[in-house]
């Protein structure tokens, strides 16, 4: 049965952060991945009978999220991936889990409190202010590649730390 | 993975944040097309770094949504979020029906925030709580009263998290925390639930108090008037608890009720069980014997982007640590490792918990900035001279059920050895 508009805004919803991750993995800029998502929910709603399924409407939002992301980066001259690497990726998004969605934010808040504060301001400049890692090295005064290995290091960090929450939540 | 000779790529490897900054050679994007083509836990790890991205942000966001810790640029940030609300407000409250309001917000103390379909939002007094939304209150002296049209009173108090609904009957899960309840009679065959991480309280009409530990390992009910049934998730055990008494539902021990005693005039915390938060030291102590103490621990207030360093006793919201009377002094050997500010907080509820006045917050400022730093010091603390934080009508029968330190940042080395209460 075709959806209507409500359950196609309740699907996206849902699934917010993982249309975001699709377009994420090609973006750096919250904000520019908020556009995508954001459009995406237009165009969604502007003719909501078009999916069969929320399966359908799923993959059509991977799909439509992906190609946005890479017309942005592409628009700003910015590197990318191989087409087929994205889409790949992107199948493989459908596979995350959707229903530990809340559990992974409750832990990523409290993961988040355990940092110092050196490692949340670069998180906070990176991801808050969607600043490059030269950007950041230059107000913190460090090299390039000190910035990406700290970042990298924090964002291993989180990850594990999310992790053992959620197993010793399950 | 990648084949020998090209750069390989890790799961902590930096590549994926040069690859977002477009900084990678040519070179190096094409070993990296090829090593994410050819290995799936690396697209993982790539994805969960994107997902861990997208989440962060989205913290981070909502923690300065409402109060900008930093100047920040509005038209940016502002407009995708106009642009979101107005698609899911297109999909959410015109299209879905709009969920009944289950109870009204009518008082609120320090940061308390609404979170619903539309994500989380301070939430003011006069706020209608929708079937589905949470309610939650951040830092321990906060707190929020919600009133249902029943006329059923709960109370919350600090760090504490409950989501409202209506399935047919008041349900109100409670994920943290401590609320008190003052329940309307109910109707036939449809009590009220309080539900816990570990527990189940079924209540017709009565007064009560629950305490859920964080992490759900413990609930403590307590029951004023009336009984209620509660409900042992792990074992499936129901126990009736009646008024006076209190029962624990926690996988230690099977729950049964146990007679509330009177909250004594005096306490001491326990050194090396009676703190929640604080890092345990072995270390001399003001007599120069080893003592047992407690190193104060940072706790991060992501709305002030800043962190506190804090030592507290364990929540005893049912039980009560000490009445709190006209000759009540608090007691503390402190040593601070370089000068700095201490505040000293006794957080109090009402002896019988009263839904519509759920705490009073005693504060005493500087109790450590004129001190010696790196000597130990008792102080004696009368509660006469702490001040209430809150401009309320001092209850008739103060019971205390967290005491605190605090200090500001920077990290002063706040170390806690003896606490104790004496009425003289």
């Amino acid at each position: 049965m075709p959806l209507d508009a409500a359950t196609v805004g309740r699907e996206l919803l849902a699934n917010r952060f993982r249309v975001m991750a699709v377009a994420a993995v090609v973006v750096r800029e919250h904000d520019l991945v908020d556009d995508v998502f954001q459009q995406v929910v237009v165009q969604a709603l502007e003719d909501p009978a078009r999916y069969a399924d929320p399966t359908h409407l799923l993959r059509w939002a991977l799909r439509a999220a992906r190609h946005r992301a890479i017309d942005v980066a592409r628009s700003r001259k910015r590197l990318v991936l191989d087409d087929s690497v994205y889409e790949v990726l992107a199948s493989e998004v459908e596979e995350l889990p959707a229903d530990e969605q809340v559990a992974r934010v409750k832990a990523l808040r409290e993961c988040l409190a355990g940092l110092s504060p050196e490692a949340k301001r670069l998180l906070a400049m990176r991801h808050e202010d969607g600043l490059a890692c030269g950007a950041i090295a230059q107000k913190v005064g460090r090299s390039v590649d000190a910035v990406y290995q700290s970042l990298s290091r924090t964002h291993a960090q989180l990850r594990k730390c999310v992790q053992r929450r959620i197993e010793r939540g399950r | 993975m990648a084949d020998e000779g090209e750069p390989a790529v890790t799961e902590c490897d930096p590549t994926f944040e040069r690859l977002l900054d477009g900084d990678l050679s040519p070179a190096e994007l094409a070993a990296l097309n090829a090593a994410l083509a050819a290995d799936p836990v690396l697209r993982r790890a790539f994805l969960d770094r994107a997902s861990l991205g997208v989440a962060i942000a989205e913290q981070l966001k909502l923690a300065a949504h409402v109060e900008p810790v930093r100047p920040r640029s509005t038209v940016r940030r502002v407009v995708p979020w106009v642009g979101i609300a107005a698609a899911v407000f297109v999909a959410v409250f015109l299209f879905l029906p709009r969920a009944e309001a289950v109870a009204e917000v009518v008082a609120v103390e320090g940061e308390v925030w609404r979170a619903g379909a539309s994500g989380e939002e301070r939430c003011p007094a006069g706020t209608k709580l929708r079937s589905g939304e949470t309610l939650r209150t951040s830092g321990p002296t906060a707190g929020a009263a919600l009133l249902y049209p029943d006329g059923t009173r709960v109370a919350l108090g600090g760090d504490t998290a409950v989501t409202v609904s209506s399935p047919g009957f008041k349900l109100l899960q409670v994920t943290r925390g401590d609320v008190s309840a003052d329940v309307s009679p109910q109707p036939p065959g449809r009590p009220m639930r309080v539900e816990t991480p570990d527990a189940v309280v079924e209540v017709v009409g009565t007064q009560l108090s629950v305490s859920a530990a964080s992490g759900g390992k413990q609930t403590d009910v307590g029951v004023s008037h009336g009984e209620v049934r509660v409900t042992d998730r792990a074992r499936q055990d129901t126990i009736t608890v009646k008024a006076g008494e209190a029962a624990t539902v926690s996988p230690a021990a099977r729950p049964k009720p146990r007679i509330k005693s009177v909250v004594p005039p005096t306490w001491a915390v326990d050194p090396a069980t009676g703190w929640q938060t604080g890092t345990l030291v072995r270390m001399p102590g003001p007599t120069g014997e080893e003592i047992t103490a407690a190193r104060a621990e940072p706790v991060w207030k992501k709305e002030r982007g800043t962190a506190f360093h804090q030592v507290m006793c364990h929540n005893a919201w049912v039980d009560g640590l000490f009445a709190i009377g006209p000759t009540t002094v608090l007691h503390c050997d402190i040593l601070t490792e370089q000068p700095g500010f201490v505040q000293a907080f006794v957080v109090a509820r009402n002896a019988v918990p009263d839904p519509s006045c759920w705490a009073q917050v005693h504060l005493m400022d500087g109790i450590a900035k004129n001190l010696s730093a790196g000597d130990w010091h008792t102080l004696h603390l009368p509660l006469k001279d702490f001040k209430l934080t809150r401009p309320w009508t001092p209850f008739p029968n103060p019971c205390a059920y967290l005491v605190f330190f605090d200090t500001q940042v920077p990290d002063i080395g706040l170390t806690v050895g003896r606490v104790w209460v004496t009425a003289e």
